[in-house]
């Protein structure tokens, strides 16, 4: 079985497949699908661990202050399109064209 | 579930909700084709040591071995199925005495805690 | 009734939080030197602190979480390492600078050595802290407290200019001095806004296991303890103002000055009251800055802890609070000046404030954690301050004390 481990992914940089920098890793969406708990999404913001931070309307009003947080929102990346098995290096594993696609806000609601 | 903001570094509870640590990691399996499947969690510093980077997280592995033994070289992993998600906290179908997350502080309290007056 | 019974023990305990040696050695060096005019300081700090140790409450008593879990877990370990290793650096030289306070407390009245009287303090307090309960020494050390308000009444015997003193209470500009001046006004605002005194409130409202319940009380004891320990400082400031000043001591930088103090309004029982009043401030503080190491530690890292329990059944954190007590005693031992630590380590808990008040905005406005007791615009508002004012500490206080200090 190959495992990585998650935490190691929290903040990191991710890369294109041309190596330019698409964003930060700030949050890791898990779904339960029958008795298995999967990874569904990647969130992937300008900065690491921001998602952490705005999980309250103060937070989020500071950062809009300080415009520490895309307006736009981050980028929600499915799972297969995302090679973690080096979890300090992830590396997109679709051409950059496909990012718009994924664009949205992070979900508010608690 | 949000990983980071849900399960890692949370309180975890055994059984008899005795406090065992915090969710120091989180393991997933990598699979072809299929999402990637949560299958354990984390406990301990030698975890906490390779969030800091790699080095530190072989230092703490061999400080660990040096005082413990082999057997203490890699971290303490509770299976996920084990685990559920309790709001703020997670508890997990384990006794912590049957596993070695408590080993450190039972040393401590055989050699050093538990020999002063009083303990 | 009983709850009125809780709320009055709650407000004395803030004798041994914030009446410590850094608040009295801060307000009796601002007194001396500036009269009245430094009580503003202590006023903000007063305030400043109240909005924190209520929220430390509320977040405790609503998630069941102290505020050190509550970084830990809402931020993650990368992040809580930072306040962690500073938090546990300032609490040290605090902790020394208490043991010290105990210390000089007892070569004012026995002549032995504070030297001396650094480990046979340590030891005590730890003994206290290993055979004793959180209730015990909550109670235990805020009824002895209740001497501290020798001072108080002190200053109403001296019978001060009462529209000068509410002047002092209006922030105004130095008329000599200034660099002296903003120093000790930092230095007072890191004696009044300290991270162990309300990470220490909210481990406490777990040990005494509040809930919703409390949220009340709560605001009764962070309301009126920290203004009664407020106004004690206030009073050491008056006292200090009328008697020291009024001697040519206008630079209070040897202890032996501090008994000086209250012997022209009580005579002899004043020297007692001042070394008796500095001990039980000083030994509280110790015990509450010791277990706060211990707590601070076993709740980031998520061992069992408590207060309550017998040590073998926690012994991580009984060894924190217990390698605590006796390396802070060191310093003191080799005969580091306790004045002179309590005046630097109120300076480097200034500076350190920014790490701990920030998650408070996080913390305290997260449904998750407060449910609906979440701040209002008030209690948001003071927060945002509050950073504020800790950022301009943070940046300023290091430059005063090197420039300005004593």
């Amino acid at each position: 079985m190959r495992t990585v481990n998650l935490e190691h992914l929290a903040g990191r940089r991710v890369l294109s497949q041309r190596g330019k920098s698409i964003g930060h890793i700030e949050e890791i969406l898990a779904e339960q699908r029958g008795d298995e708990l999967v990874v569904t999404e990647f969130h992937v913001g300008i900065y690491a661990a921001f998602e952490r931070l705005s999980a309250s309307t103060i937070g989020i009003a500071m950062l809009d202050l300080f415009r520490l947080r895309r307006r736009d929102g981050l980028y929600r990346i499915p799972w297969d399109k995302l090679d973690i098995s080096d979890p300090a290096r992830p590396r997109l594993l679709c051409p950059m064209t496909e990012l718009p696609g994924w664009k949205g806000q992070k979900d508010l609601r608690e | 579930m949000e990983l980071m903001r849900d399960l890692l570094d949370k309180q975890v509870f055994d059984r008899r909700r005795v406090k065992i640590g915090k969710v120091d990691g989180v393991v997933a399996e990598l699979r072809r084709g299929k999402p990637p499947r949560i299958v354990a969690i984390e406990l301990g510093s030698i975890t906490l040591a390779r969030r800091l980077g790699a080095r530190p997280g072989e230092w703490m592995a061999q400080l660990a071995t040096r005082v413990g033994g082999k057997r203490h070289a890699e971290p303490h992993r509770i299976a996920w199925k084990k685990a559920q998600d309790n709001g703020l906290d997670i508890e997990c179908d384990i006794e912590v005495g049957e596993t070695s997350i408590f080993a450190w502080q039972d040393w401590l309290r055989d050699h050093v805690i538990g020999r002063i007056p009083g303990a | 009734m009983k709850k009125l019974l809780e709320i009055s023990l709650g407000v004395v305990t803030s004798v041994g939080g914030f009446l410590e040696v850094g608040s009295m050695a801060t307000a009796a060096q601002a007194g001396a030197a500036f009269g009245f005019q430094l009580i503003w300081a202590i006023v903000l700090g007063t305030i400043c602190i109240i909005f924190l140790v209520e929220m430390a409450g509320r977040f405790a008593a609503m998630s069941h979480h102290t505020i050190s879990e509550g970084i830990r877990e809402r931020f993650g370990f990368n992040v809580f390492l930072w306040p962690l290793l500073v938090v546990l650096l300032v609490n040290f030289m605090v902790l020394s600078a208490e043991i010290g306070g105990v210390a000089i407390a007892l070569e004012l009245a026995t002549g032995i050595g504070f030297q001396w009287w650094a480990l046979p303090v340590a030891l005590l307090a730890w003994l206290l802290l290993w055979k004793g309960t959180f209730g015990f020494i909550e109670k235990g050390v805020s009824v002895l407290g209740l001497v501290t308000l020798c001072f108080v009444v002190g200053s109403v015997m001296l019978k001060p200019d009462w529209t000068a003193v509410a002047g002092g209470a209006v922030p105004s500009l130095p008329a000599h001095d200034a660099i002296n001046y903003w120093f000790m006004a930092s230095s007072i605002l890191g004696a009044s806004i300290s991270p162990y005194l309300f990470m220490f409130y909210s481990s406490g409202a777990i040990e005494d296991k509040w809930d919703e319940s409390h949220l009340g009380a709560n605001r009764a004891i962070a309301g009126l303890g920290m203004t009664f320990g407020g106004t004690i400082s206030i009073g050491v400031l008056i006292v200090a103002a009328l008697v020291l000043a009024t001697r040519g001591i206008d630079q209070v930088d040897d202890y032996h000055q501090l008994p000086l103090m209250l012997i022209p309004i009580f005579g002899f029982w004043g020297f007692v009251l001042f070394v008796a009043s500095l001990a039980i401030a000083c030994f509280g503080a110790a015990l509450e800055v010791g277990l706060q190491q211990a707590y601070l530690v076993a709740q980031g890292f998520g061992w069992t802890w408590g207060e309550d329990r017998k040590p073998r059944d926690d012994p991580g954190f009984s060894a924190v609070y217990t390698a605590s007590l006796f390396l802070a005693a060191i310093p003191i031992v080799l005969g580091l000046d306790p004045l002179r630590l309590t005046i630097f380590s109120m300076a480097v808990t200034a500076a350190s404030l920014p790490l701990t008040v920030v998650p408070f905005l996080f913390l305290l406005n997260d449904e998750r954690y407060v449910g609906e007791h979440r701040n209002g615009i008030i209690s948001n508002a003071a927060v945002i301050f509050i950073i504020a004012l800790a950022f301009v500490l943070a940046v300023v206080t290091i430059p005063l004390q090197i420039f300005g200090g004593t």
